[in-house]
């Protein structure tokens, strides 16, 4: 019975968990699934244990306990897979982020200089001429 | 040949090389005088940047080191931005001589990559240990076998692009050590793309430490496993980049 009691715990404790991380906007839908199961799986495991050594004979495992050994050790592994996939993307996204961002900076740095070049051409010799200046921004525009 | 009348961008991939980059810019000048040079900065902490720009190159900055791949496709994204058709990729270490160059370009009228090889021929007395030799030779084998030509050095990182090559390097080109320069002749090969090799002499590197040693060398060659295991579909497709106006 106490064993029961705690199985139930731990499911409800993990339902709840994913239920406020969720919430709080801590942790993306996708990545709660197979949490949200696993939970599940315990807290009706906890709640009416026969229904393990049922689905074990079905599957012709002898022992209740491995059915339940061979339930987590693919949820985990489920977990770590999707976990590398995502560190893949993310990886891949990033480079390039990466590359594209030291393009653009040089390009930016190019075209800053060019820009400061052709104010300094501007003669100085006429500060408030209204003449050249909508010349000269209109190129910088453009650039 | 046809691609003479086409702009050349020679691109440097370079991490750490402030000792000689400034010698290797100014052989490239020599050189290819009518070549663009762009120098990749693969977050270098060094004065790679400094020194680069100092001889008159573009340097583009990584805001962290991405390996080698990285820093090309860097380099292939901003070509087909800046309209360039045509590409060259040098070391910056200085082993390679650019002026055998010109070998690489003159191959391109036929074939869109072209790699500047060692051990094209026997009496190429380039140094390298027993076990890297073996390692080198076996995955010249084994690329040779998905290609349509013989290739005897597969990770030189003396090669010439042409346009197809550069358009699909542009989205697509391998990131990790080793395999940015295997991988990418899979790609290549994988896609029709033409690859050729020429013989050329390599010089030891001019200074400066290489990035990897021979232990993580064996580890990068083990991930290249599957490359050429799984005929992969590309991953990730890059949205194409356009020649920016």
């Amino acid at each position: 019975m106490t064993a029961q009691l705690f199985g139930a715990a731990l499911g409800v404790i993990t339902l709840v968990l994913m239920y406020l991380l969720i919430r709080r906007g801590w942790l993306k839908e996708k990545y709660t699934l197979v949490w949200l199961f696993a939970g599940l799986v315990t807290l009706v495991v906890a709640v009416y244990p026969p229904i393990i050594n049922g689905i074990a004979r079905a599957l012709g495992i002898h022992q209740g306990m491995n059915l339940l050994f061979v339930f987590a050790d693919v949820a985990m592994m489920l977990v770590c897979l999707q976990l590398s996939v995502e560190a893949s993307t993310l990886t891949y996204r990033t480079r390039a982020l990466a590359e594209d961002v030291a393009i653009l900076r040089l390009e930016v740095e190019n075209q800053r200089r060019q820009i400061e070049s052709m104010k300094g051409a501007t003669p100085p010799a006429e500060p408030a001429s209204g003449a050249l200046a909508p010349g000269a921004r209109r190129e910088g525009e453009e650039l | 040949m046809a691609l003479d009348d086409d702009r050349l961008l020679v691109i440097i991939p370079c991490y750490n090389e402030s000792e000689t980059i400034g010698a290797v810019l100014h052989e490239v000048r020599a050189c290819l005088p009518n070549a663009d040079v762009l120098v990749v900065d693969d977050g270098s902490t060094d004065h790679t940047r400094p020194v680069a720009i100092a001889a008159g190159a573009r340097v583009v900055t990584l805001p962290f080191n991405l390996g080698v791949g990285g820093a090309l496709r860097t380099g292939f994204r901003y070509a087909i931005r800046h309209g360039y058709r045509v590409a060259l990729q040098i070391d910056g270490d200085g082993q390679h001589d650019p002026a055998t160059a010109h070998t690489l370009l003159a191959e391109l009228s036929g074939a869109d990559l072209v790699i500047g090889a060692r051990f094209a021929d026997e009496e190429d007395d380039y140094e390298v240990g027993l076990v890297r030799r073996l390692v080198m030779r076996a995955l010249a084998r084994s690329v040779s076998r998905h290609s349509d030509t013989t290739l005897t050095d597969v990770t030189s990182g003396f090669r010439a692009f042409g346009p197809r090559a550069l358009s699909l390097f542009a989205a697509h080109y391998p990131a990790e050590y080793l395999g940015d320069t295997v991988e990418a002749l899979l790609i290549a090969t994988r896609h029709g793309l033409k690859v050729r090799q020429v013989g050329v002499a390599m010089r030891p590197r001019q200074g400066g430490a290489a990035s990897q040693t021979s232990a993580r060398s064996a580890i990068h060659v083990l991930r290249l496993v599957p490359a050429f295991l799984v005929p992969a579909r590309l991953k990730h497709e890059l949205p194409a980049v356009e020649e920016s106006p």
